[in-house]
């Protein structure tokens, strides 16, 4: 099963807008290194398995991942040779809504260069330009 | 304990205020603070950026500030950064008397190798990364560190267990967990279906689709669009 809300209000979402950048979920907060994006985008829910199948492969049972983006908001597309109009088309897949700054990833328990290579691996599936970020401390 | 020294910093006063003059301010080199506390007027500064990255990097808390000659005793109360986590872009500091107990808050840094990590599958989780305290001004620790060598598998050190620094104490409940080693559960893999979005989640409020009657059909309503 791919990533998606297991209930919704409702089944189709308008597109929206992405304006600014992230003022929440930019800090490193359950691991101790997280990859922070640096773009605005969507992040569909086969990206955000594909870098978390990369980092769980690459630390072989080691450390723990923590993934802090969630696809939920459907996107509907038109099947192909259909013609324009009759309405909404059905929801196709689900895509997280990410700003620049969003950390997308975390990991925790293992050293910084276990962690780097991890995550290198990850921000090679994603669709932005991503940043290697330690956490911040008081 | 042995007193240290109050690192310094020069400050100007600035009175030109709002987001253009700060960014201006940072632009050229320095960075907006406002010093407050002591039922004194909260006074607008700026600082050199680098002189106070540094500071901050050491994890400095309480430093004097030097405006018109005259040094002050300042601790730094919160920090504003970037988007990205990068840059400070503003310091507050609270005015404060050497001799009175204040209230901060501490890294908590962990030392040492786990016994409980030498074995493959087994997670040091850290919990409290901070630690708030009460001490005096002139004996804040820049970080606490928190020996877990001698932590075996299933094991956990809490908050009564710290050895803090003498006159330190700490306002945490003493049974909170600072960290503890487990070992990492296996990953139950859930299948992933072959295309996404085969199945749809539930609606909210929406009509239940009855016995024998399909879900609503997607196929069908394309169909009748061709």
């Amino acid at each position: 099963m791919p990533l998606m809300p297991k209930r919704v209000k409702f089944r189709k979402q308008q597109r929206g807008k992405m304006r600014g950048v992230a003022n929440r979920g930019n800090y490193v907060a359950f691991g101790d290194f997280g990859l922070q994006c640096l773009g605005t985008g969507w992040l569909t829910a086969r990206q955000i398995e594909a870098g978390r199948v990369a980092a769980t492969h690459y630390l072989h049972r080691e450390g723990k991942i923590y993934l802090r983006v969630f696809p939920d908001k459907p996107i509907s597309k038109k099947p192909l040779e259909t013609r324009m109009g009759t309405g909404k088309a059905e929801p196709e897949y689900w895509v997280a809504r990410v700003k620049e700054g969003t950390i997308l990833l975390e990991i925790a328990g293992v050293p910084a260069n276990v962690a780097r290579e991890a995550l290198v691996r990850v921000a090679r599936k994603m669709p932005f330009r991503c940043k290697f970020v330690e956490r911040r401390h008081a | 304990m042995a007193k240290r020294e109050i690192p310094k910093i020069q400050v100007q006063s600035r009175n030109q205020l709002g987001k253009r003059y700060a960014a201006r301010l940072r632009k050229s080199g320095r960075m907006p603070a406002v010093v407050y506390g002591h039922k004194k007027e909260p006074l607008h500064v700026s600082v050199d950026q680098l002189e106070m990255k540094e500071l901050l990097h050491n994890n400095t808390h309480l430093l004097e500030i030097v405006l018109d000659k005259k040094a002050e005793p300042c601790l730094v109360k919160d920090i504003q950064w970037n988007h990205l986590g990068s840059v400070v872009v503003h310091v507050d500091l609270a005015r404060v008397d050497l001799t009175e107990r204040v209230k901060i808050d501490v890294q908590l840094t962990l030392v040492g190798e786990a016994i409980g990590l030498k074995e493959a599958g087994n997670l040091l989780e850290h919990f409290i990364t901070s630690l708030p305290i009460e001490c005096l001004a002139t004996e804040i620790p820049d970080r606490i560190r928190v020996d877990v060598s001698h932590l075996k598998v299933d094991e956990s050190i809490t908050v009564k267990e710290l050895k803090l620094p003498e006159g330190v104490t700490t306002t945490l409940n003493p049974e909170a967990i600072i960290a503890a080693i487990h070992t990492i559960a296996e990953e139950v893999v859930a299948p992933v279906a072959g295309a996404e979005g085969g199945a749809e989640p539930e609606v909210i409020g929406g009509k239940k689709p009855e016995d024998g009657e399909a879900a609503p059909a997607a196929g069908a309503k394309e169909e009748k669009k061709k």
